[in-house]
């Protein structure tokens, strides 16, 4: 269970993230536009940056938590250690309970096959795949997985979301897509703008849904933007989410 | 242990540790025996401290290259290792020793190449073998060396990601700017006493030294070689178990502050800051 409260992420003395209370026991989409937060969130949760408030693993608090191997991510700063694909394997199966024969497995699935090349040396498309089925081949418990379809392409987006849908418990899927959400209708979603966090909602309900400007009785979640309430509600009024194609058109609505 | 395989794999097949720190110091010694060595006077204890002032100065010089490059390697892993402290079976203990263990390794493997290279071509071009007469204190000085090198790359790569990775271009080179500043120091300058507050230093004189089997001149630079007498003068020399107990000090204040260092460690996202 990840339990959050008060989170709070300055970087130079701005603050990102602004104050996120969540609690979450399934698995769960985070959609947001780009510079909302998302990673940064993650960032916090996967422990590499600093925060303030309360953000707990199994009730553990991440800022003091030290060798919980029920958590894996596929954040870049997570791989860190290691310079060829085999490398990271060998020290992940080491350090995190990697599958190794698993994790081949799935890099074969995708098309990865050399693991003699330098991780920093695959394409965007490849290190999100990579990093993926490393973070989750190691049969974690609770997931943070940012942005895993950015740059894949259409076929091995499908093999990326049966992935997410048969691996872990729990835990928190980031992405700016809203094309992809529809793969994960059964998911609690959460949507951050602005490093505020809303919901939860299902992804199954919020794609269905329609977007009206201001705070309208009866929806089921109401989200800030650039200063401006909109108010996602079943029915036909207002703008269908599915055409709004990406989160950034509330900006310009 | 896939680590430390890891780390020691890394360290010595590191390109940059091939050039900077074995061939271009390499190249050094050839200049050192072909072409500095000509005026050299025919003298067997001017050639001994000659060839052992050089194998002192070029593994300092391979030791502080190589050190760049770790030190490169950590500024580039702290980024990941607050996650894995939390998040995996890693420790900041672990962490420490497959750093330290792997960079003695690959400096006993550096310094066991270089000290055979100052042997043979120090040999050959002075007429006369010249070979190393201490090798327990020579491995002890190699392994006291990694340990040190290993501690300040550690500390430095820590300090940049923990407080500001801007200046990391220049922090990097912190362990080769110093090798080269206290190493040639001692053999123009005299320093006098205070080359047992150096452990750049103690890395030069414990390998002059080893090499020697003689504890090595206080003041290179005051040894009247060219021209000397035929008989080795008397002239002041350094304590080697000062020198020691300075690598070891030296070691253990780099390392407490380093594990002290990482456990506190976050990442200090440049490009967030420079959005915002």
């Amino acid at each position: 269970m990840i339990e959050v409260q008060d989170l709070r992420v300055t970087y130079r003395g701005n603050e990102v993230i602004k104050g996120v209370s969540f609690r979450l026991e399934t698995k769960a989409l985070l959609l947001g536009p780009n510079g909302s937060g998302k990673t940064t969130l993650l960032r916090a949760l996967g422990g590499v940056v600093p925060y303030r408030g309360s953000a707990r693993v199994d009730g553990l608090e991440i800022s003091s938590l030290r060798g919980y191997t029920g958590l894996s991510t596929n954040l870049q700063e997570a791989f860190t250690l290691g310079l060829t694909l085999k490398d990271v394997l060998e020290i992940y199966e080491e350090l995190k309970g990697l599958e190794r024969q698993r994790a081949v497995e799935m890099l074969r699935e995708v098309g990865i096959k050399e693991l003699g090349k330098k991780l920093h040396n695959l394409s965007m498309g490849q290190s999100v795949l990579f990093r993926t089925a490393v973070a989750l081949a190691s049969d974690p418990k609770v997931l943070i997985i940012d942005e895993p379809f950015e740059s894949v392409d259409l076929a091995k987006r499908r093999t990326v979301v049966s992935w997410l849908r048969e691996n872990g418990k729990e835990g928190l899927v980031v992405t700016h897509e809203l094309d992809i959400a529809s793969s994960f209708s059964d998911f609690d979603l959460f949507m951050i703008f602005e490093g505020r966090v809303f919901g939860p909602s299902k992804v199954g309900e919020f794609l269905s849904s329609a977007v009206v400007e201001g705070e309208q009785e009866g929806s089921f979640m109401t989200v800030e933007v650039g200063g401006r309430k909109f108010s996602f509600v079943k029915g036909r009024e207002g703008r269908r989410v599915s055409d709004l194609v990406t989160l950034d058109r509330l900006y310009t609505m | 242990m896939k680590l430390f395989v890891y780390m020691l794999r890394r360290i010595v097949t590191n390109p940059y540790v091939l050039f900077w720190g074995v061939a271009f110091i390499s190249f050094f010694v050839v200049i050192g025996a072909f072409v500095i060595s000509r005026d050299l006077p025919n003298l067997e204890w001017v050639k001994q401290i000659y060839t052992a002032a050089w194998f002192g100065v070029s593994v300092l010089l391979s030791f502080g290259a190589a050190a760049v490059s770790t030190t490169i390697m950590i500024s580039y892993q702290t980024g990941g290792l607050p996650h894995l402290f939390r998040f995996s079976r890693l420790t900041p203990a672990y962490f420490l020793g497959s750093l330290l263990l792997g960079s003695v390794l690959s400096t006993l493997i550096i310094g066991t190449y270089m000290l055979i290279l100052v042997t043979l071509l120090f040999s050959y071009s002075l007429k006369t073998w010249i070979a190393p007469i201490d090798i327990p204190l020579t491995y002890l000085t190699l392994a006291l060396a990694g340990v040190f090198f290993s501690s300040l790359s550690l500390i430095l790569g820590g300090l940049t990601a923990r407080f500001n990775r801007k200046t990391s271009q220049f922090v990097n080179f912190i362990p080769l700017i110093l090798s080269y500043l206290f190493g040639y120091a001692y053999l123009y300058m005299d320093l006098g006493e205070s080359v047992y507050l150096t452990p750049f230093n103690a890395v030069e004189l414990l390998g002059i030294s080893a090499f020697t089997g003689k504890e090595a001149p206080l003041s290179y630079a005051s040894l009247y070689l060219y021209g000397g007498s035929s008989t080795a003068p008397h002239f002041p020399t350094v304590s080697n178990s000062l020198l020691i107990l300075n690598l070891c000090l030296w070691s253990l204040v780099l390392c407490s502050a380093s594990a002290f260092l990482l456990r506190r460690l976050y990442l200090n996202p440049v490009e967030e800051g420079k959005m915002l």
